[in-house]
């Protein structure tokens, strides 16, 4: 006998419209997804009364997971990775000593033969939701998860973790390094001072150089679109893979509102996304926030367990473990990507070959005019995503990742291990590490338009956060050089020295250069020659002012590809903005003495600019700063 | 590839050595180098250095003046290629491409230059790879377009003063060029002109403030009005005009461009604008500079002829060029 479509069942019920139905098979005709999985991310069916009526339907009881307590003894029997692979939870043993498993799937005799198999003992089955399930899960097995998210990847391999920030090897090279310029400096202090002066001017100039070198490399392509908008046009809606966004939030309880906005513009079928919100246990502000904004059923709130390292790749690994869709991308609460992004990704995954393990999206922002600091923050991301992350995919050199807006495939981010907890800047450390594997980082022709940092400590705090785990990342790659070469092959070792050790180097190196400069406005290079030699003098000078003409100069193109031409002469004040880096830069290598897995918190909702425009002081739109 | 463009030169300079010729320019390079070291360690010498990159060169590269007319012929080589390699990819039909490339390398004065004269090929060079980037920079917003204009023009005032001349015949062009565009996008004007003078201001700013630091001197260009401001302008303006005459393919670039698409042509014309400067203002003009300046951005800018007729017509006055080059040459070559 043939079954009642489960559309008419519920028109029947009086839970669906004929009308709703309707609209729901056409959605069905178009994208081939289950008619349920529409109807509940359409928020039209709620994800219990539909469950409730498949097991009615498949003659099984409906099991409330998330209500019912769950026998650790039956979980420890199987792991969370196979129950979230085949959709079914075991919960507790009926009164007749025989387990109670909950699944998401038709509970046929191979279904429940499969799980018996698994658990070694007869079952009884019962039907819940996908929510429940995942509920389930995080809940039965929130210390493994947990554990698992902190540690996973130091016991994999402690050298590829930052939890330990030198190695005894780093170590002696480190101080046998400070001892040798110490007894130079007693030596033959001018000469010492000479020497390190010229070294710093010509790390300057290298990190300077390679960038620009790059920059000229993506600007060369700049005209080149990975993927176009005729290519997103052909893209059909049929069979698109299931897609995770993960969107870790602490302490933004007034910008969780407008992620459902933000996110809600994803043009991608709702009941192929899943969007998990990463709450942490200790910040009930937020966790109310985020209920009271009544999210739809794509949302599943993940409560992430209040220990140590708190940080947000600890909250990504726990959403990694959770997660089932096969792409899985990165969000903060107040990004605004454009609505074609996952398709663009998905479309340079399917052409980027097996190896390609993250797109990277580019990042700017929507709060560019609102003061000195935003204009410079736009006119640095604009020539970093847009000729810098351009050049270094052309030239298949390591990416290191932005902080949102990465795209995964869900199952090489798992067997690369996922994100370091303990390396605060884990997205830069998770490009290198791809790298280092012999896979591949792209880059995407779509953008994600952030809030730009606008106090000028805040932004310190952020950068020395970003700085320090270029530290940490430099340290934890260099702990092998051999086997890095052998791995990644000698190019792209030099490009990570450049990009990850020039970096932090060249901010370092500016303020003594930039003493030397103001000393050499005012003394004759004759009352500097005991100290500096005249072509050590000319050198630094030189690769100072090239460094910064060249610098200044990326800055301005960036602006000007954007279309931003009101800030390409901000970019002349470059070097005043280099001076904050140093700042930062000088902070980060104290913390990462002192504090080297301290998470700076980022003041997030400073802007008074409303995101879709350019109103700044408009009354009204005036947010609270809160932490993130 | 490129070597072998540059090879045919650098044995010209070679067997132009071995007969005991020396070029004037390179021989003064040589001088100022020598003087630079001079100076001492705290290079008090500096104020011997200009034009810096050359005078570096000539410092620096063991083998004298020939060492200099390698690198005369390796800048010519590179350009050639570059050249070649545009003509190929813009589908130039053969016969019109070797015609153009015969033009440049088949003159007396172009093949001395490249050989003889390393700051004249330089600027040469890179004005025309300036030219290049600049049309397509403020006409299609290509900015890889401006980073090549830019850095171009910046790179040649290491050679040459001219450099600021031209620049400044950029500038003007620009607002021409996208004036339409300037005017709907506020501001893109103002940015237009930060991104081709920035890197030449830049240069120069930070070439000033070195040369102070250490020789306690302000360089000042030496700029002249020869004869009298009028009167200069007006015989600047007669030899620049007898020198586009002699550069017949670059006045035939001219027609077309107005023919194609007006608006382009005011930047085709800027290295006339800056050479009139140059010989006004005695920046740094010559006629050989005159010569493959034009005749180099005439190649350059070609793009691939829409009919037979305009086929006839390059071929043509590249012809009518080289015979030009060989019998009514307004500059004298030395061994000629």
């Amino acid at each position: 006998m043939q079954e009642t479509p489960i559309g008419e069942l519920l028109v029947g019920a009086g839970h669906l419209t004929p009308e709703q139905l309707d609209w729901a098979l056409t959605t069905q005709r178009r994208t081939g997804s289950r008619l349920g999985a529409i109807l509940v991310a359409a928020g039209l069916v709620r994800r219990q009364v539909l469950y409730r009526l498949l097991a009615d339907r498949w003659d099984a009881p409906f099991v409330d997971v998330a209500g019912s307590s769950l026998d650790p003894t039956l979980l420890g029997r199987v792991t969370p990775e196979q129950l979230a692979d085949e959709g079914w939870i075991p919960t507790r043993r009926d009164p007749d000593g025989i387990p109670v498993v909950a699944t998401v799937e038709r509970p046929t005799p191979a279904v429940k033969n499969r799980i018996e198999k698994a658990l070694g003992e007869p079952v009884h089955l019962g039907i819940t939701t996908e929510w429940d399930l995942i509920q389930g899960l995080h809940r039965g097995y929130e210390e493994i998860i947990a554990d698992q998210a902190s540690l996973g990847l130091w016991r994999r391999d402690a050298a590829q973790s930052a939890r330990t920030v030198l190695f005894p090897a780093q170590k002696v090279l480190g101080a046998a390094f400070l001892a040798l310029v110490a007894g130079a400096a007693v030596a033959a202090p001018g000469a010492t001072v000479a020497a390190v002066m010229a070294g710093l001017s010509l790390v300057l100039l290298a990190g300077v150089a390679f960038k620009f070198a790059v920059c000229m490399v993506g600007a060369r392509h700049e005209r080149f679109e990975t993927v176009s908008d005729e290519d997103v046009r052909a893209l059909s809606d049929e069979n698109l893979p299931m897609y995770t966004v993960l969107v870790p939030v602490y302490r933004e309880a007034n910008v969780v509102k407008d992620l459902l906005t933000n996110l809600g513009d994803l043009d991608w079928p709702k009941e192929r996304l899943e969007v998990l919100l990463l709450l942490e246990a200790d910040d009930a502000e937020t966790i109310d926030a985020a209920r009271a904004a009544d999210p739809p059923a794509t949302f599943t709130f993940v409560v992430v367990p209040d220990d140590l390292p708190k940080t947000k790749p600890k909250a990504c690994n726990v959403g990694l473990y959770l997660a089932r869709g096969d792409y899985l991308v990165i969000y903060d609460a107040e990004d605004r990507p454009d609505p074609d992004q996952l398709k663009k990704a998905l479309i340079a995954f399917r052409r980027g070959g097996d190896d390609l393990v993250c797109v990277q999206a580019a990042l700017n922002y929507w709060n560019a005019e609102e003061n000195w600091l935003t204009r410079m923050f736009t006119l640095e991301y604009s020539f970093w995503f847009d000729y810098m992350l351009p050049g270094l995919e052309r030239l298949r050199l390591p990416i290191p990742l932005g902080g949102t807006s990465n795209h995964f495939r869900v199952d090489a981010l798992r067997e690369l291990g996922g994100w370091d907890p303990f390396n605060v800047t884990e997205d830069a450390d998770l490009g290198i590490r791809a790298a280092a594997l012999g896979k591949t980082v792209g880059v995407v022709n779509s953008t994600t338009y952030e809030e730009a940092n606008r106090a000028e400590g805040n932004w310190i705090r952020q950068r020395s956060r970003w700085i320090k785990g270029y530290l940490q990342t430099l340290l934890v790659h260099a702990r092998r050089p051999r086997a890095l070469v052998r791995h990644a092959g000698l190019r792209q070792v030099s490009a990570f020295l450049l990009l990850i050790g020039g970096t932090p180097a060249t901010f370092l190196a500016t303020p003594p250069l930039y003493a030397l400069f103001l000393a050499s406005m005012f003394l004759s290079p004759t009352a500097l020659a005991g100290l500096f030699p005249g072509w050590v003098l000319w050198i630094s000078l030189v690769n100072l002012l090239l460094g910064n003409g060249l610098m200044i100069y990326v800055s301005m193109m960036g602006a000007f590809k954007r279309g931003r031409y009101a800030l390409v002469l901000w970019a002349l004040i470059n070097p005043v903005y280099w001076l904050f880096h140093s700042i930062a830069s000088y902070k980060a290598v104290w913390q990462l003495i002192t504090k080297p897995h301290y998470w700076e918190k980022t003041l997030h909702g400073l802007s008074t600019v409303a995101p879709g425009g350019a109103g700044v002081g408009v009354p009204g739109l005036e947010k609270q700063p809160v932490a993130g | 590839m490129r070597l072998s463009f540059a090879a045919p030169l650098f044995l010209l300079a070679t067997w132009a050595d071995t007969y005991g010729y020396r070029s004037g320019v390179h021989t003064r390079l040589e001088r100022q180098a020598e003087a630079v070291v001079d100076g001492g360690a705290a290079l008090g010498g500096l104020n011997h250095a200009y034009p810096p990159v050359p005078t570096f060169l000539a410092g620096v590269l063991p083998g004298g003046e020939l060492a200099l007319s390698g690198v005369a012929a390796l800048f010519a080589g590179v350009l050639l290629h570059v050249l070649a390699e545009r003509l190929v990819l813009r589908r130039v039909p053969l016969v019109v491409a070797v015609a153009l490339l015969a033009s440049l390398v088949a003159a007396p004065v172009a093949a001395y230059l490249a050989s003889e004269a390393l700051p004249s090929i330089a600027i040469t060079a890179l004005f025309a790879l300036a030219i290049d980037g600049f049309t397509r920079f403020v006409i299609d917003k290509d900015t890889e377009g401006g980073f090549v204009a830019g850095l171009s023009v910046a790179l040649a005032a290491g050679f040459s003063a001219t450099a600021l001349v031209f620049a400044v015949a950029l500038a003007v062009a620009a607002p021409s060029i996208a004036g339409a565009r300037y005017r709907s996008e506020r501001g893109s004007a103002t940015a237009t002109l930060a991104v081709v003078l920035f890197p030449i201001g830049f240069v120069t700013a930070a070439w000033v403030f070195v040369q102070w630091r250490f020789t306690g001197a302000v360089p000042t260009p030496a700029f002249t009005f020869r004869g009298g401001v009028l009167e200069g302008f007006d015989a600047a303006a007669r030899t620049v005009l007898g020198a586009v005459g002699h550069v017949p393919l670059y006045v035939l670039g001219a027609g077309l461009a107005a023919w194609r698409r007006p608006t382009s042509l005011v930047a085709y014309l800027a290295p006339v604008i800056a050479l009139l400067f140059a010989a006004w203002l005695g920046a740094g003009y010559s006629p050989g500079l005159a010569y493959v300046l034009l005749a180099y951005t005439a190649v350059i800018t070609v793009r691939r002829p829409e009919n037979r007729v305009v086929t006839a017509l390059l071929v043509a006055a590249a012809t009518l060029q080289i015979a030009l080059a060989w019998w009514s040459s307004p500059v004298r070559v030395p061994w000629w």
